[in-house]
């Protein structure tokens, strides 16, 4: 019995500087955006919900989060659109060198961030494409449709076969097949990705970094607050961006998993 | 609507696989025909070919006379019952079966009629707005077969659609498909291995085996005088006497066997290519053996037996009997005679039933 004991204060011991591990960073980044002081380092003085207030009504700050949502959503919706339907080409008809056109689309994920920014960079320098919003949106494109691909290919069964037969069967040309049938047969792996994508996308610093100018997304806005050293504020546009994460996580949530056990 | 299909030549190769070799089949309109044989005897692949799902590699398929063979499945008068159902999973069942109305561009109202009065035909009409996943298999099925009759098709194609169905519910199924075949007069041609079901349901049966066509007719013919050996073994239990033919003469065939001269009525219509000196096949079925009964014109008589195995089945009783050549033989008999183990026992068959295959493979 002691032994038992013993073993479950040490699952406890474990749960607990796991978890911690995981979550004490951004707990302390959330509990310090309330300190009512200059400074977010012990102790913790307030709570006081200025900070927040200044995030709200510093116009380049909110500017930069509308820029991040604008890129996230439309480069996801490119992301998701373009990874749908390579995955649903490789997965239905006969192509040349299948496995090695699987690789290649999948290749850019082991790619660091870095190096496709560059890339992009010194490409669009000798396209004399100016930085832009545009130019970051692309980025995200690149990055994230072998993620998208990856996903939706993954999930793009033998047995969706048959169904998708069925609808040729009965009278279906190949368009509204895939609009009727297979997109929404695939919907649980499409709002997957899309919600990764856009997740990857928002809070994504290197390649926005890069390839931005004067309209900048949120993270690199943080960054550059940041260099002016450490302030409550920070702390703030921080919570708010992990705040949004969190909503986006529960939506993918509401609308992917419980769909998905639902079937 | 109906169609008679006509299969003409037809034959396909998979790489170097003869999947199906000069097949040639004319199915009449408004009959349920069963495509009868062992797995990878090519029925699915002909089906494929019947349904445009695959181009065969020579010959001709003819609906109504016109020639479909590069018709693809969207514009052809036929409609698949596939074998895993495949209902779309995201749509009602109202829904999955008005999906082919609404591919041919009827309005809302219009397929949601059609497609209840099909639910209703299946019985379904009160689970309209369920989804597949709410369905258990047995309604998967029924959902399955109003969706393909919702288009009204010439020709159902039936893809081994009872495979997955526990067997009361297969019997109940096969019971519904016969009615509803009636009902609607669609030319149904159904794939399966299963041989009793294709007694159950079938008017015409195709025995294929290993890429052709082994015989065709109507269950009792195929049964009763099968063409082909492995028609006689594939379709019930046959035993299967080999012999030379000694005399022919109006009446009867001759026949010198292991188990000593054997005589049966010549049917010219099914002996008429078997001449003397031909080896042969004296096939009978074991509900065809008796024992121990006193000797009569009809009845032919094999010799002494012992009974070797003995199991009671309820409408019959199955016995292994040990002839005289130490072959075993099968005999079904009646439920109540005796049946005296490791005794001698006179082995007789009825002459009538006897059927005679030359042997040619």
């Amino acid at each position: 019995m002691p032994g038992q004991r013993l073993k479950s204060i040490g699952v406890w011991c474990y749960a607990i500087v796991l978890y911690g591990f995981i979550f004490l960073p951004v707990g302390v980044l959330v509990l310090f955006s309330f300190q009512d002081g200059r400074l977010p380092i012990m102790p913790f003085k307030g709570p006081t919900l200025k900070w927040y207030e200044a995030v709200l009504s510093d116009s380049r700050l909110m500017d930069s989060m509308i820029n991040s949502l604008l890129v996230a959503l439309s480069s996801s919706v490119v992301a998701v659109f373009l990874g749908f339907l390579a995955a649903y080409g490789l997965a239905r008809s006969y192509l040349p060198a299948k496995g090695f056109q699987r690789a290649l689309l999948t290749a850019p994920l082991t790619v660091s961030y870095l190096i496709i920014a560059l890339g992009l960079l010194i490409m669009f320098n000798a396209l004399g494409v100016a930085s832009s919003l545009w130019t970051i949106g692309i980025g995200h494109v690149v990055i994230n449709t072998p993620l998208c691909f990856a996903i939706m290919y993954s999930q793009m069964g033998d047995h969706q076969i048959t169904i998708e037969r069925a609808a040729h069967d009965l009278g279906a040309s190949d368009f509204q097949t895939l609009w009727l049938i297979t997109a929404p047969m695939m919907m649980p792996s499409i709002l997957a990705s899309f919600f990764l994508s856009v997740t990857f996308s928002w809070d994504e610093f290197i390649i926005a970094f890069l390839l931005s100018r004067f309209d900048v997304t949120l993270p690199v806005e943080i960054w550059g607050m940041l260099r002016s050293g450490l302030n409550p504020k920070t702390n703030a546009a921080g919570s708010l961006v992990f705040l949004i994460s969190v909503g986006l996580l529960i939506l993918a949530e509401l609308l992917v998993f419980r769909k998905v056990k639902k079937q | 609507m109906t169609a008679t299909v006509e299969i003409q030549n037809l034959s396909h190769r998979f790489d170097d696989f003869t999947a199906l070799s000069d097949i040639n089949l004319t199915i009449d309109a408004g009959s349920f025909a069963v495509l009868l044989g062992p797995s990878g005897c090519g029925k699915t692949t002909l089906l494929s070919v019947l349904g445009g799902f695959i181009s065969p590699t020579q010959g001709r398929v003819l609906l109504n006379g016109e020639d479909v063979t590069h018709v693809e499945p969207a514009k052809r008068a036929t409609t698949t019952m596939f074998q895993d159902y495949a209902l779309f999973p995201h749509m009602t069942l109202l829904a999955n079966v008005g999906f082919g109305l609404r591919m041919r561009g009827q309005t809302r109202r219009a397929r949601n009629d059609r497609a209840m009065e099909m639910l209703t035909l299946v019985g379904l009409e009160s689970s309209a707005n369920k989804k597949p996943h709410e369905l258990s298999g047995g309604q998967r099925q029924r959902v399955a077969l109003a969706r393909a009759l919702a288009v009204d098709p010439d020709v159902l194609l039936l893809d081994e659609p009872l495979g997955a169905l526990d067997l009361k519910l297969r019997r109940q199924m096969q019971d519904e498909l016969k009615a509803i075949q009636r009902r609607v007069g669609t030319t149904f041609i159904h794939v399966t291995h299963d041989q009793e079901e294709a007694m159950a349901i079938a008017n015409d049966i195709v025995v294929m085996n290993a890429g052709h066509v082994e015989d065709t007719g109507s269950p009792e013919s195929i049964y009763l005088s099968p063409k082909t050996l492995f028609s006689a073994t594939f379709m019930g239990e046959t035993n299967v006497l080999p012999g030379r033919v000694t005399t022919i003469n109006e009446a009867q065939v001759m026949i010198d066997t292991s188990l000593g001269p054997v005589s049966t009525f010549r049917k010219s219509d099914v002996n008429g290519d078997i001449v003397v000196g031909d080896t042969v096949q004296v096939c009978f079925r074991p509900e065809h053996v008796h024992i121990n009964h006193p000797a009569t014109e009809n009845l032919q008589s094999l010799g002494k037996a012992t009974i070797t195995d003995h199991a009671f089945f309820g409408s019959h009783q199955r016995c292994q009997l040990l002839a005289a050549d130490n072959q075993h033989y099968t005999a079904h008999l009646p439920q109540t005679s005796p049946v005296p183990r490791d005794a001698d026992v006179g082995l007789m068959v009825d002459r009538g039933s006897i059927v005679l295959l030359k042997k040619t493979r």
